[in-house]
């Protein structure tokens, strides 16, 4: 009994000790939380946004402006940017420019949730359920799009009349032009040189490159055969590839970018060298010189029900029709479109180089494309 | 005359006892809860596996993803490589955690908190940044081992290659080691020392009576311990989608999660879901040869009433050294060398092999950007910490003493069910309670909240917690419930204040190690999470699938460190010199 009583009294004086020591571990978590880090310095790249006053009374559309004071109430707005990971400072850099314009703050949310095709999943599944999509503005191929569109996801925002120029409109009237996502071939520059680099997709073969890193996905292939000119010499590219063990598969477009700055593989195929800022941070990885190349041009929409609608419509006006905002993403997100002097995409597929699949195309020959390759590559 | 008491309903003497002990109430409506959860999700899973693969909403009722499965050409292949990576992994797990246990429990092996906190942080670790560690070590194009073994050696061609079955056994397997050790640990420190003592005057080895008389001992818990982990180990995701997915090398897992996650089309979740049915009844087979050690388990009963002094086997000087030569070895693969390789990884500004080169580049930035976006979520992150493992415990002591200490009808079944809900891969689960989210989400908003995964979780690691409580619990006698009624003590209070406290150190080992394993959790959130609710490891995962490595590094160093604080304050709360 008397042990009894001594272990009571040891316990409790253990409680009040592990009270103590939780509640200060408490505190300590709350005073990180409280106290956060100044954003990191994002590493300086391209030109600097311009740094005007806030401008009271910018010159947008009518229908735009119509927009302006409930987007200052809803005062955030959150876009899909697919599986890659960008720091706030990268946000803050896309806030600064908007509010430069507008005069007013908007908190931009850049968000990562993981690959496109997945993304279209979940928010088709979650939508039948009547959930609030995690996101206001949604950008991604034609086809994707499509299939949100025939969800009923999508808001059919009719942009022409809310003044965004007719060029910069997508069938059928209710997405925009946002930026070219171009299908490259990278190298990594300690491991090749460039004239070792390959310049058309054939030279794959030769088996001084090694392993090829690509993403699981049938999705990336179809544009191996338009760059070649001819979908059956793409498959049996990639099936001869495979073949003979020279593919190695990543779970997402933006993993083969590391994969080849790390050196464990000479050449990836999949975004440009730069998509989430390799090249900025000093990575050795290069787009290899292709003669001809093939990509896609990528929508940006709003969600229906989404939580800033106003702000969402503001915003996608933003970056597309503005300087200042394309500036922004580009430098931000490394988003930029092959008519675009000086961006990378200019480089890689511009002046000709880049072959741009019609709607048509993404609707009703893509997927079943991608289904051969998939067969081929065992995916 | 008519009294009151006489016109008042008379009470069955069952019911009369049931209102006199509210703890057996309460733990009553627990079990229940437990039991609807766990039944909720086989259910669901079922459902979804009868219905076509793409169409659930349909009322159409079909086998045909039962057959696709089955007529699948690589079916034959996927369920060789599966097995062969369950009874590698196990086999790895008992030949570090047999001995580790042992030397832990039984032994005066010195500085032996040191193995504990090596085995604990080992735990705080995910898989998959280990499999990253080791990868960048061993991976046949410029892994660091290779290079040096070719420019040291004169090699032709890359001794090793990360990218096999053998290697994912190995590193599966070392990664169970901790979580066996603590299921196990309970049962050694229970057996009662006086048998080792008379070994040890008849001048028997230690390492003979720990083949001989221990182990023999503690077998029904070895053989429930094995079983479990082979179950885990064939669902487990981290180890085969990174060294398996980049070589085609699929199990049923990586296979699961390419059907619910597929790179093209619709995800095909009947498919998953029947799929997931045919690794259940294999787990049903599994759960019969438990249920028979359990049944032999009142043989092996040595903690009775009485007190009785724990005095370890004493080891020779040679015998330490071999000890402590063989937990560093344990720790230098599977801890130190992919803790460097983390921290290394965290430093530079993308993935490069170490070179001078690459230590000028070296800088905190990662770090910087791994706090900033860190620290929002931790809210998130210390509520899974701490409800999943305080529900998992409260729900599997009520159950495991409902299972072990009652004759209620039905409790086998009990049983059956709880190691049913093992079966069910974590990623199969997590996908039956997304869909009990969005069905209910018109009624019971869970799905937006961080409660769907904290009951997904807790429901999950129910198991967990019932085989250490339940194991336990076999090892005390019913004596001590017999001196408790004889005293008066009411049933409820008997378990609440006499038993539970007795196995305290398994619910307090439960507890903890649940907490550790929910900090560092992926397969589950990573189906479930939404912006709102990230958890520092799906912030990890994210952040490593979309090529930022230096951050998901920087983030898995963090986590690490908050691992081994915790730990450290562990061993201070719990106030002995020995867990």
């Amino acid at each position: 009994m008397r042990h009894q009583r001594a272990r009571s009294y040891s316990i409790r004086s253990h409680l009040r000790s592990s009270e103590v020591a939780l509640t200060l571990l408490l505190v300590l978590i709350t005073a990180l939380a409280a106290c956060r880090p100044a954003p990191p310095a994002a590493p300086s790249a391209g030109a600097p946004l311009a740094t005007q006053a806030p401008a009271s009374h910018p010159q947008v559309p009518a229908g735009i402006a119509a927009l302006l004071d409930q987007a200052r109430r809803e005062g955030a707005v959150s876009i899909f940017v697919g599986s890659g990971k960008y720091p706030q400072s990268d946000e803050a850099k896309i806030s600064h420019a908007f509010e430069t314009y507008f005069g007013f703050p908007l908190k931009v949310t850049l968000a990562g949730l993981g690959p496109h095709p997945t993304v279209v999943q979940r928010l088709q599944t979650e939508g039948r359920s009547g959930i609030q999509p995690p996101v206001d503005i949604f950008v991604s191929s034609a086809r994707l799009v499509h299939l949100l569109r025939q969800a009923g996801l999508v808001e059919p925002v009719d942009w022409v009349a809310l003044g965004i120029p007719v060029d910069d409109v997508l069938s059928p009237g209710d997405a925009t032009y946002i930026f070219d996502n171009i299908r490259a071939l990278i190298y990594n520059t300690r491991l090749l040189p460039r004239d070792q680099a390959p310049r058309r997709f054939e030279d794959l073969l030769d088996p001084k490159y090694g392993k090829i890193v690509v993403p699981a996905f049938p999705t990336a292939f179809p544009y191996v055969g338009l760059a070649l000119g001819d979908q059956q010499a793409g498959l049996d590219l990639m099936a001869r590839l495979a073949h003979d063990g020279r593919l190695a598969f990543v779970p997402s477009y933006t993993d083969v970018p590391d994969r080849v700055a790390s050196g464990e593989f000479a050449v990836g195929y999949s975004v440009l060298a730069n998509n989430i800022g390799h090249k900025d941070r000093g990575a050795p990885v290069e787009n290899a010189p292709l003669e001809r190349v093939a990509g896609f041009v990528n929508h940006g929409v709003v969600l229906r029900r989404a939580e800033h609608p106003a702000a969402a419509k503001v915003f996608t006006y933003f970056i597309t029709c503005t300087d200042l905002g394309q500036r922004a993403i580009d430098q931000a997100l490394r988003w930029n479109k092959h008519t675009t002097r000086g961006t990378e995409s200019w480089q890689v597929a511009g002046d000709g180089k880049g072959i741009f699949p019609s709607l048509d195309w993404h609707l009703n020959d893509e997927e079943q494309i991608a289904r051969e390759y998939g067969r081929v590559l065992g995916l | 005359m008519t009294t009151l008491t006489q016109a008042r309903p008379q009470l069955s003497s069952s019911s009369v006892r049931l209102l006199r002990d509210p703890i057996l109430v309460l733990v009553g409506l627990l079990v229940l809860l437990a039991t609807g959860l766990m039944l909720a999700q086989i259910l669901v899973l079922i459902w979804t596996s009868l219905r076509p693969t793409t169409r659930l909403q349909t009322a159409e009722l079909t086998l045909a993803n039962f057959i696709s499965i089955l007529q699948q050409p690589g079916f034959h292949e996927v369920f060789g490589n599966t097995l062969a990576l369950g009874i590698g992994s196990v086999a790895v797990m008992l030949a570090f955690a047999l001995p580790f246990t042992w030397l832990y429990t039984r032994t005066n092996l010195a500085h032996k908190n040191l193995l504990l906190t090596l085995l604990t942080v080992k735990i705080a670790v995910p898989g998959f940044l280990v499999a990253m560690g080791y990868i960048y070590l061993l991976n046949p194009s410029n892994g660091i081992a290779n290079r040096l073994a070719m420019d040291l050696l004169g090699l032709p061609s890359p001794p090793f290659n990360v990218y096999t079955l053998a290697w994912m056994a190995f590193l599966q397997g070392t990664a169970l080691v901790s979580p066996a050790f603590f299921m196990l640990t309970p049962t050694f420190r229970a057996i009662d020392a006086s048998l080792e003592e008379v070994a040890h005057t008849s001048g028997v080895r230690p390492l003979t009576t720990l083949r001989r008389i221990v182990v023999p001992l503690a077998t029904p818990a070895i053989i429930a311990t094995s079983i479990y982990y082979f179950i885990i180990a064939i669902e487990s995701f981290d180890y085969a989608a990174m060294l398996g997915l980049p070589v085609r090398i699929f199990v049923f897992s990586t296979w699961i999660y390419r059907l619910v996650y597929p790179p093209f089309d619709e995800p095909r979740y009947g498919e998953a879901a029947a799929l997931g049915i045919l690794m259940s009844l294999a787990a049903i087979v599994l759960t019969l040869l438990y249920l028979w050690s359990i049944r032999q388990s009142d043989r092996f009963t040595v903690v009775t009433g009485k007190r009785s002094q724990q005095r370890p086997s004493r080891m020779s000087r040679r015998g330490q050294l071999l000890a402590w030569a063989t937990i560093s070895i344990y720790a230098a693969l599977t801890l130190l060398l992919p803790l460097l390789l983390l921290v290394w990884s965290s430093l530079v500004p993308y993935l490069q092999v170490p070179s001078a080169a690459a230590l000028a580049d070296l800088t905190l930035d990662a770090y910087a950007t791994a706090l900033y976006e860190g620290i929002p979520i931790l809210a998130n992150t210390l509520a899974v910490t701490i409800l999943v493992p305080t529900l998992s415990v409260i729900w599997a002591a009520c159950l495991a003493w409902v299972m072990v200490r009652t004759r209620i009808p039905g409790r086998r079944l009990l049983d059956v069910l709880v190691m049913l809900a093992v079966a069910i891969p974590s990623i199969v689960g997590a996908l039956a309670f997304l869909y009990l989210g969005l069905a209910v989400h018109q009624v019971i908003p869970l799905y937006t909240t961080i409660w769907l995964i904290v009951l997904a979780m807790s429901t999950r690691y129910i198991t967990w917690a019932n085989r250490t409580i339940a194991n336990a619990l076999l090892q005390v006698h019913r004596e001590v419930e017999e001196a408790c009624a004889v005293s008066g003590i009411r049933r409820g209070q008997a378990m609440l204040l006499v038993l539970m406290p007795t196995v305290s150190p398994a619910l307090l080992f439960s507890w903890f190690w649940l907490a550790l394993l929910a900090l560092r959790e992926l397969t589950i959130p990573v189906m479930l999470v939404r912006p709102n609710t990230q958890v520092l490891a799906t912030a990890i995962w994210g952040f490593n699938a979309a090529g930022s490595s230096n951050v998901a590094s920087a983030m898995g160093v963090i986590l690490v460190t908050i691992i081994g604080v915790l730990v450290l304050l562990f061993h201070r709360l719990s106030g002995e010199p020995n867990i």
